[in-house]
């Protein structure tokens, strides 16, 4: 029904069951932004009680039509429908008195306040004088109905992030909201919250609401939605039900051409034999690690070979930034040894850690694995020893090279590192982090944060792509990511943290979603034997 | 329906420009403004206050003779304040430079050759400068102490030390031969630097030009400036990259305060050719602070905008001779002043951009692309 | 050293200390213009080589019919002054500015003045004098000590230029200097201090400790005790003479000590304000000061400049003007007490009115003996007069003085 060239659209023409009248639509909507068109042309049409997804890489334009939809940015052209009337939704608050709630991946939520006061917080149809027991009474009853069990009374402060996300689901339907929009909401859910909050959306569908589920993970869009709206540059490239398409067919609808096999885990002979001979490229012994006053770190052992790629989960906030600071040697371990290739780095410094052969890509590219405010030929000097002199010759020298093999889209050697995309800044990063591998001078270990998130599925391709190769070249890599997605497909083994504790450890294709999800959570299977 | 700033993803080479430039004519149309509402010819204040420090080589020499230590200050400021270090002590740093290069042209003055008598002034004032700024360096980079508050305070511990010395002791410093109203002692000849003729401007020029070229290199082409670069703009960056932030903080705070010593020798050797409170208490060290916001602190630009406040300053006494048109020594402040916050709103939005945005909250990912 | 006379030191940093505290970057700005000063513009781009004409100035404005009047005719002498702090400082400074506005009234369009406030002084005084010297005005007053060697450098180069300098001792063909015996005036306003303390303790907040204040301040102590033989003048120094805050905080210190009238060597009447709000009594300086704190005032040393500018400027005129180091006094009428308040019983009122007619005439001095230094040693002998070069000089505290000279 849109656009587009590519084949797959054809699974348009299969006209997806139609469960009620339409709830919400975008006809033909236009926004435009300085310099981009982020949304053109797009229709979408939402029913009554379904779930219905809209898929798409980073920058395909599904948050600015989510935004249009809830009232958060109005139409340039085209216009919004609702309950099939013209409407025109000149703020979220206008929104969500049409009936139309918008749940944010960053939550916004006050801490201090109990789970009810948040809930009425800012609601315009509140009293002046709020009737509390009333208040927590509904919103008891709301969480019952929906599966969304929450303690009226309970500080936010105390909640889990799964919990939180109830309280910000709970927020919109106390408002009354009939329609739905989670943006990426499984993001910062275990598996067994995600598959909890599944359950919610289907009860609420079930009611007659209707969502939009923002995604751009395959696995649950096919778990969870009844159709599926793909864009791509801000178009739509095709609406498909669910029950008619594959994952593998909504991924070449998102790209827009066809998916090459997939970059799997390595083959056996990856290596591992020689590496084990050689001992561990990078080990960490009993790592304590205690911050204000919280131990953050209990006493984590690990170790990584050359030639393999270990994966450290779990949610966020359990010990990963904080280990792999104490890695890298960022932050130095309240107690603990840190070896890097056999040599003892602890309490060395970055510097040590590097000069044994560390390397490292953080999380947060932009700002802390690269300078925004320079260049990026000096930003490929950031981590190298500097003599006296800056020598930038042979680091422009270098980049460039690293431009062209690796498709750097930058104005030149010169831009500074601000300009780039977050999948250009970690191409840069990765040239810089591995340069040498395989030879004497590079890196023997490579510690990589989230390396995929945030990038389009070419640039994450291209980065496993790196991240393989290291690991085929002898590299020792440790993945450490809150996307669980993401460390299953890299990883040979999986180390599972739970509060700054290692709560489970296997090979990756031994252990299951179940037993992992459960670490997660920090329940410990039955009879399980505490690794570690 | 309100206004929203938001940071720019892209900074073009011209917005710098733009931004001090535009800042300074905003000044001068809210002056022209202020002028006219006092009765002024806003055109003949400025085409006088131009004349008076530009076009003739008495004005140029005199508007140059006052930006020469501004160079300097400049300088001290900017090094610190590009690494997000807040010196705002130069004033007290060019004092302590003052009381050191002082000390050396009385000293060893006498019994040195012109060129090393004048160096032994620049060398202990930047010592000076050095040992005055090093407490403010040493809490700040060891126990995160704020370097505002700190160099603030011995900024006025270093003024009255140079008053103790020169009004409150026989110290020294102090003439003896000046049995009525105190006076520091007069160098040695050999240990002033030389004017231009007769002009009042002289070979301080040209020392501060090599100085603000020196500093641009040390930033650009060090290691050490690297890494300064590098911890200003992006600390968490400094950590990853295991360069210790403590020792760069300190090596920033010792630079700025080492310039801003480094005026004070320049002012002694060049200008007040002793230790003399009435001539150094100009507010020269907090100037700098001015001139290195409106240079963006870039040391070519800083020779520029030091030019530029030299004239204005040097044009304060030619607007209160004008016949008829007496402009009152307050009004040079005023546009002084303005620049400034014009200079400081323009940096925001060099950063930034104006959007006017419907109430709402942060911009839709789909923007990014 | 005979002739050398006092100074007075103005510090341009007091001033802009509360911006300083108050927020960096605006303070800093103001500071950075320092008050502006500075100069040796050179105005003349279009006439390029009349430097020491009006014809300067007069070009840069073009519109300016004085400045026409001005030039080679030679009908109007063109004479600048150069003060060290704003005309609105309600003293020092004031009092010049009052002395030119006289010179301008009595001598009409035969003269032209200009005058330019809140010049620092030191180096770039230089350029200040040089500015006014080039464009042509042909008497140059400079009211601040610090104005001298830059003064005397640019006198070398303008011979045809006359340069007086107030307070200080450096004399040359064409630069003189001028100042006056305030202490004739400091010792009647003692007079009426000790007359009216009750605790005996008398607070003199005072700038610098050098010979012009510290001959007051024993001036002042010596006419105090005429009338209070227990009277004691507690000292507190400033290190400025234009700070207001410091002033009002100096009185505050002195009145709490247990001082109930206060006296200053400084430039502002805000000693009078603390001493208003502390019910205390108090006597200003340079000027009538009377309307800052009406209910403290008793009375006051003060200048008048004008009949020595006129004086000056007359005899550059004709022709007869001389280098010399000039001293006035209360007979020719440089220096003068105002009008006491009537707060001051009336027998004390004449004893102070007799006492000036006798100054005036010349059969009373302030120092004449006996004056016992505060250790009680002997300062000048049993009816002898302390000879002028001692007075220029003093370095000592009188005997009922409370206060260190040093610190």
């Amino acid at each position: 029904m849109t656009s587009g060239d590519h084949p797959g659209e054809t699974a348009t023409v299969s006209s997806p069951p139609s469960r009620g009248v339409v709830a919400l639509a975008a006809r033909r909507v236009t926004k435009r932004f300085p310099g981009v068109v982020a949304n053109d042309e797009v229709d979408f049409e939402l029913r009554a009680g379904e779930v219905h997804t809209l898929l798409g890489e980073n920058g395909a334009g599904k948050s600015t039509l989510a935004a249009l939809l809830c009232g958060l940015y109005q139409p340039d052209d085209g216009h919004i429908e609702r309950g099939g009337q013209p409407v025109r939704l000149r703020s979220p608050r206008e929104g969500l008195a049409r009936g139309i709630g918008m749940v944010h991946q960053h939550f916004r939520l006050v801490e201090r306040f109990t789970v009810a006061e948040n809930v009425v917080l800012g609601d315009p149809a509140q009293p002046a004088l709020l009737r509390r027991a009333d208040i927590e009474a509904r919103v008891a009853e709301i969480g019952e109905r929906f599966g969304l069990p929450v303690d009226p009374r309970a500080r936010v402060s105390s909640l889990t992030v799964g919990q939180r996300q109830r309280v910000e689901i709970v927020k919109v339907l106390y408002r009354g909201a009939e329609v739905l929009l989670l943006d990426e909401p499984t993001a910062v859910l275990t598996p067994q919250e995600a598959e909890a909050l599944f359950t919610t959306v289907r009860a609420m569908t079930a009611e007659g609401k209707a969502v939009v589920f923002i995604s751009h993970k395959l696995g649950e869009v096919m778990a969870v939605s009844d159709r599926v709206t793909v864009m791509r540059g801000g178009r739509v490239t095709g609406e498909v039900a669910t029950a008619a398409t594959s994952a593998r067919e909504l991924a070449e609808l998102m790209v827009g051409r066809p998916i090459e096999a997939e970059v799997r885990r390595g083959s056996a002979a990856g290596g591992e034999g020689d590496g084990t001979e050689a001992g561990p490229a990078l080990e960490a012994a009993g790592v304590r690690l205690v911050q204000g006053g919280q131990t953050v770190l209990d006493g984590i052992d690990l170790a990584v070979f050359p030639g393999e790629v270990v994966g450290v989960a779990g949610v966020a906030g359990n010990g990963q930034r904080e280990l792999a600071a104490v890695l890298a040697g960022i932050t130095a371990p309240t107690s603990g040894r840190v070896q890097v290739a056999g040599t003892d780095v602890t309490g060395g410094g970055a510097r040590a850690a590097r000069g044994a052969g560390l390397a490292f890509v953080p999380e947060d590219r932009l700002g802390t694995g690269l300078v925004p405010g320079l260049s990026l030929t000096d930003n490929m000097l950031l981590t190298r020893r500097r003599e006296f002199l800056v020598n930038r010759r042979a680091a422009r020298r270098e980049m460039a090279t690293a431009i062209e093999s690796f498709e750097i889209k930058t104005p030149g050697t010169e831009a500074a590192a601000r300009v780039l995309s977050g999948g250009n800044a970690q191409k840069v990063l990765l040239a810089r982090e591995l340069a040498g591998l395989g030879t004497g001078a590079g890196p023997r270990a490579i510690i990589v944060a989230s390396p995929t998130r945030g990038l389009d599925i070419g640039a994450a391709e291209m980065v496993r792509g790196l991240l393989h190769d290291a690991r085929e070249q002898g590299g020792a890599v440790l993945i450490i990511s809150e996307d669980l997605d993401e460390v299953r497909s890299l990883a040979d083994r999986m180390v599972v943290l739970y509060r700054g504790r290692v709560a489970l450890e296997g090979p990756t294709d031994e252990l299951t979603l179940e037993e992992i999800g459960l670490a997660m959570a920090g329940i410990q299977p039955e009879g399980a034997v505490a690794p570690g | 329906m309100r206004l929203r700033l938001e940071r720019r993803l892209e900074q073009r080479w011209w917005h710098t420009v733009i931004a001090p430039v535009g800042a300074v004519l905003a000044a001068l149309v809210v002056g022209a403004v202020f002028l006219a509402i006092e009765g002024f010819s806003p055109v003949t204040v400025y085409r006088e206050l131009f004349k008076a420090s530009f076009t003739s080589a008495f004005g140029i020499t005199d508007s140059l003779a006052i930006a020469t230590p501004l160079v300097v200050t400049g300088l001290a400021a900017a090094v610190a304040f590009r690494m997000n270090l807040f010196n705002i002590g130069a004033e007290g740093q060019l004092y302590a430079g003052a009381i050191g290069g002082a000390w050396a042209g009385l000293a060893l003055g006498p019994h040195l050759p012109g060129p090393l008598a004048v160096a032994a002034v620049l060398a202990a004032s930047v010592v000076g400068g050095l040992v005055w700024a090093l407490p403010v360096a040493v809490f700040k980079a060891w126990f995160g102490t704020s370097e505002i508050i700190t160099s603030l305070m011995l900024t006025f511990v270093a003024l009255y030390l140079m008053r103790f010395l020169i009004f409150g002791s026989k110290s020294y410093w102090r003439d003896p031969a000046a049995t009525n109203f105190p006076q520091g002692r007069k160098i040695a000849e050999a240990a002033e630097l030389p004017p231009f003729g007769t002009y009042r401007t002289g070979w301080g020029l040209v020392v501060v030009i090599v100085v603000a070229v020196a500093v641009w290199a040390l930033i650009r082409f060090t290691s050490a400036g690297f890494d300064m670069n590098v911890v200003g703009t992006s600390p968490e960056a400094a950590r990853y990259a295991g360069i210790s932030t403590a020792r760069v903080v300190l090596m920033g705070l010792l630079l700025s305060g080492a310039l801003g010593g480094l005026a004070g020798g320049i002012e002694v050797a060049g200008r007040a050719h002793a230790l003399d409170p009435n001539g150094l208490e100009l507010g020269l060290g907090f100037a700098g602070i001015v001139v290195a916001a409106l240079a963006r602190y870039n040391s070519f630009a800083i020779l520029l905008v030091a030019a530029f406040l030299g004239g204005l300053r040097n044009a304060g006494v030619a607007l209160q001779t004008l016949p008829g048109e007496r402009v009152p020594v307050e009004v040079s402040l005023m546009l002084q002043g303005a620049i400034l916050l014009f200079a400081i709103g323009a940096e925001i939005f060099v950063r930034h951009r104006l959007r006017l945005v419907r109430s709402g909250i942060g911009p839709a990912a789909g923007v990014a692309t | 050293m005979g002739e050398n006379h006092t100074m007075t030191i103005r510090s341009r940093f007091g001033r802009w200390r509360w911006l300083l505290v108050l927020s960096t970057a605006l303070g800093l700005m103001a500071a950075a213009c320092g008050s502006s000063s500075d100069d040796g513009t050179d105005t003349s781009s279009g006439t390029g080589d009349s430097t020491k004409t009006s014809e300067a100035t007069a070009d840069s404005t073009a519109t300016s019919e004085a400045d026409g009047a001005a030039t080679d005719s030679g009908e109007a002498i063109k004479v600048a002054f150069v003060y060290v702090g704003p005309v609105g400082d309600a003293g020092w400074t004031k009092k010049h500015d009052d002395g030119r506005k006289e010179l301008e009234e009595a001598l009409g369009d035969k003269v032209e003045t200009s005058f330019l406030e809140s010049v620092p002084e030191g180096a770039e005084s230089e350029a200040v004098f040089e500015r006014l010297a080039r464009e042509g005005n042909k008497v140059i007053f400079g009211t601040s000590f610090g104005y001298m060697d830059q003064m005397l450098a640019v006198a070398e180069k303008y011979p045809d230029t006359v340069f007086m300098h107030a307070t200080g001792f450096k004399t040359s063909d064409n630069m003189g200097t001028y100042f006056g015996a305030a202490e004739e005036a400091r010792y009647l306003s003692g007079m009426a201090a000790g007359a009216m303390t009750k605790s005996n303790t008398i607070g003199y907040v005072a700038a610098f400790p050098i010979p012009e204040v510290i001959r007051g301040i024993n001036a002042f102590t010596l006419g105090a005790q005429k009338v209070n033989p227990d009277a004691t003048v507690k000292v507190v120094w400033t290190s400025t003479w234009f700070d207001p805050t410091v002033e009002k905080e100096a009185a505050q210190t002195v009145l709490s000590a247990g001082a109930d009238v206060v006296a200053q060597h400084q430039d502002t009447p805000s000693a009078g304000e603390a001493a208003q709000a502390a019910k205390g009594f108090w006597v200003g300086y340079n000027d009538d000061m009377s309307r800052f704190a009406p209910d403290a005032w008793l009375t006051a040393p003060v200048w008048d400049w004008g009949p020595f500018y006129i004086k000056t400027v007359e005899a550059v005129v004709d022709g007869s003007w001389k280098s010399e180091q000039y001293y006035g006094s209360m007979a020719d009428g440089l220096v003068n007490l105002a009008p006491v308040s009537d707060t001051v019983p009336q027998d004390v009122r004449t004893q102070i009115e007799d006492l000036q007619k006798e100054i005036e005439a010349g059969t009373f001095a302030p120092f004449t003996g006996p004056v016992a230094k505060q250790d009680g040693s002997e300062a000048i002998a049993a009816g002898a007069e302390a000879p002028l070069a001692d007075l220029l000089s003093m370095n000592y505290f009188v005997k009922g003085v409370d206060g260190k000279i040093e610190g």
